[in-house]
């Protein structure tokens, strides 16, 4: 793993460099001064005056010469304690250093703790784990920091609480609108015919001649409501994927095939690379985004579908140069049901989303109002070794 | 035990840094060129203590006060010790005559220095000699020198000299076969 130096790493350099600089300098000024006091009593030579001295008796030499000794004693002690100084003046600076170090590392430690604590909790908040409480110990100003941070998460958790829950609110809102209005598009049809009928039930002629045309309307009626149900009910299934290995350039050639004799689709592969993955739902994935590309488009306009290869992954993009989709749109165009299409279930990009995330995937969408919209989701390459299976 | 365990350990702590931290030029003091004379009945050894005084130590002798270099010998042979001895050079400077008079006590000699080269010279020179015991053997020859410290009364402190030798204590320690037949 890459070293990458964070606060500590600056803290202790800055000190080092700071401490160290310094020390050097005050060590050197001393030891300068002393040289210079050094110097000064080196210059003295009491040794001329004394000569020019009468010492006629044996006590005036003993005086001279303790004279002598003694300023040569003086000039011994400059030169011994600079000698000293010189000698200990790094050890007792790096003895200094060692303990000031120990201390500052403490400290350090004491400080860059709890903002390392703060940073693994904000992290793990950016994850989604928002119900967090750290403890509320060190120094006052980190202390009052994590107590405003426990509060913050306590009202993250809180808005997040509500958030769901209004989300759930408005889905089983949008949902029950949505199901009302599709159960109820097959029921008036249903309502009008079974109307008619009561009203031709008088004229046998008449009755009779309108009877099959009225079941057959109640009949496909009936089916639309089997079909929404079918529909709803396969969403709210878990999709388990079963998994297997196929060439989607086959796949997508076969469904394209289906459509090309009316619409211009155009093939931007070549990769005769396996894939592996549910076939049934790379089926519906593709004929759910050809059929969103293709009722987005005008006729004639081209489609685009393109297969990329990126290191282990098969990039599939499906691109129309229709109507797109408004900004405001875009956050919701998974949600089920939601719908701009006049006919539209609002399901099928519910269940191309929920397909693609069960074979591990995720979808992406990037859309212009006027311009157009592309989906592009990823599939692993097979690779017979790999444990991708 | 424990204290001159103690004692060594720091002793150790303080020579290293000084080593590593010391500013302080100070002298390299090392024993050189030991020779061997054989006299009747005896061996005479004479070693060259090196580069010792060149720094600081003309301002410490002239302070007047007697200052002694201690000398600790031993000569052994196959793990036995067989004689050892502590003797100092002893340095007094006259400031009146500007000399400076020094006693080996290796040879019990007493001279007169004129100058400090001379005094340097003389007390650089290092000669004892041991009684004879086989006329062919292995002998283990060892000098180590060191120095004490000296009082200040202007200072009523004392000055450790072994720092003019930066802590280190000169040593020589060589094998020599002696044969008195050849």
């Amino acid at each position: 793993m890459k070293y990458r130096p964070g606060i500590r790493s600056y803290f202790i350099i800055t000190f080092i460099v700071v401490f160290g600089l310094s020390i050097y300098l005050i060590n050197n000024y001393f030891l300068n001064q002393q040289e210079r006091i050094k110097g000064s009593f080196s210059n003295i030579d009491a040794k001329p005056l004394v000569q020019n001295l009468r010492l006629e008796t044996a006590q005036d030499s003993l005086l001279a010469t303790n004279l002598l000794n003694n300023i040569n004693s003086l000039k011994a002690l400059t030169a011994t304690t600079l000698i000293e100084v010189k000698s200990y003046s790094w050890l007792i600076i790096f003895t200094i250093a060692l303990v000031a170090f120990a201390f500052f590392i403490l400290i350090i430690m004491k400080f860059s703790k709890p903002i390392i604590e703060l940073q693994k909790a904000t992290e793990l908040i950016q994850k989604g784990f928002y119900d967090i409480s750290l403890p509320e110990t060190g120094i006052r100003e980190l202390r009052d920091l994590k107590k405003s941070f426990n509060t913050m998460s306590k009202e993250l958790t809180n808005t997040q609480e509500k958030l769901v829950e209004s989300e759930k609110q408005a889905i089983w809102k949008d949902l029950s609108r949505a199901l009302a209005h599709e159960i109820k598009n097959p029921l008036t049809p249903i309502q009008l015919t079974l109307q008619r009928l009561e009203e031709k039930y008088d004229d046998k002629d008449r009755f009779y001649a309108y009877f099959p045309q009225a079941t057959e309307v109640i009949h496909n009626e009936i089916q639309n409501l089997l079909s929404i149900s079918r529909n709803f009910s396969t969403f709210a299934k878990l999709v388990v994927p079963e998994k297997s290995a196929f060439c989607p350039k086959k796949a997508l050639d076969n469904i394209i095939d289906s459509y090309s004799a009316n619409f211009t689709i155009n093939r931007n592969y070549n990769t005769n690379k396996l894939t592996y993955f549910d076939q049934d739902h790379f089926y519906q994935i593709i004929t759910n985004l050809l059929q969103n590309a293709i009722d987005a488009s005008d006729r004639g306009t081209p489609i685009e579908i393109s297969i990329k290869e990126d290191h282990t992954l098969l990039i599939i993009c499906i691109e129309d140069h229709g109507i797109g989709i408004a900004r405001e749109d875009i956050s919701r165009i998974y949600n089920p049901y939601f719908t701009k299409k006049v006919n539209g279930s609002g399901i099928g990009l519910a269940l191309v989303k929920k397909f693609i995330e069960a074979n591990g995937s995720a979808i992406y969408v990037k859309s212009q109002e006027g311009i157009g919209t592309k989906f592009r989701f990823s599939m692993e390459i097979f690779n017979e070794n790999s444990d991708n299976r | 035990m424990f204290e001159s365990l103690g004692n060594y350990i720091l002793k150790g702590v303080i020579t290293f840094t000084l080593l590593v931290l010391s500013s302080y030029e100070g002298n390299d003091a090392t024993f050189k060129a030991l020779q061997v004379n054989y006299l009747e009945g005896a061996i005479g050894i004479q070693v060259q203590l090196e580069s010792a005084f060149e720094n600081d130590f003309e301002e410490i002798f002239k302070t007047g006060k007697s200052i002694d270099i201690w000398f600790n010998t031993s000569v052994s042979s196959q793990g036995v010790v067989l004689e050892e001895e502590e003797f100092s050079h002893n340095v007094t400077y006259d400031p009146l005559l500007d000399s400076y008079l020094l006693f080996k006590g290796s040879t019990d000699e007493s001279m007169v220095c004129e100058d400090y080269q001379c005094l340097v010279k003389e007390l650089s020179q290092i000669k004892w000699h041991f009684r004879q015991l086989r006329s062919v053997s292995d002998y283990d020859f060892s000098i180590s020198a060191h120095l004490e410290k000296i009082y200040f009364e202007e200072m009523d402190d004392d000055f450790n000299l072994m720092l003019l030798w930066k802590n280190k204590t000169p040593r020589l320690k060589e094998r020599i076969r002696v044969n008195l037949n050849n």
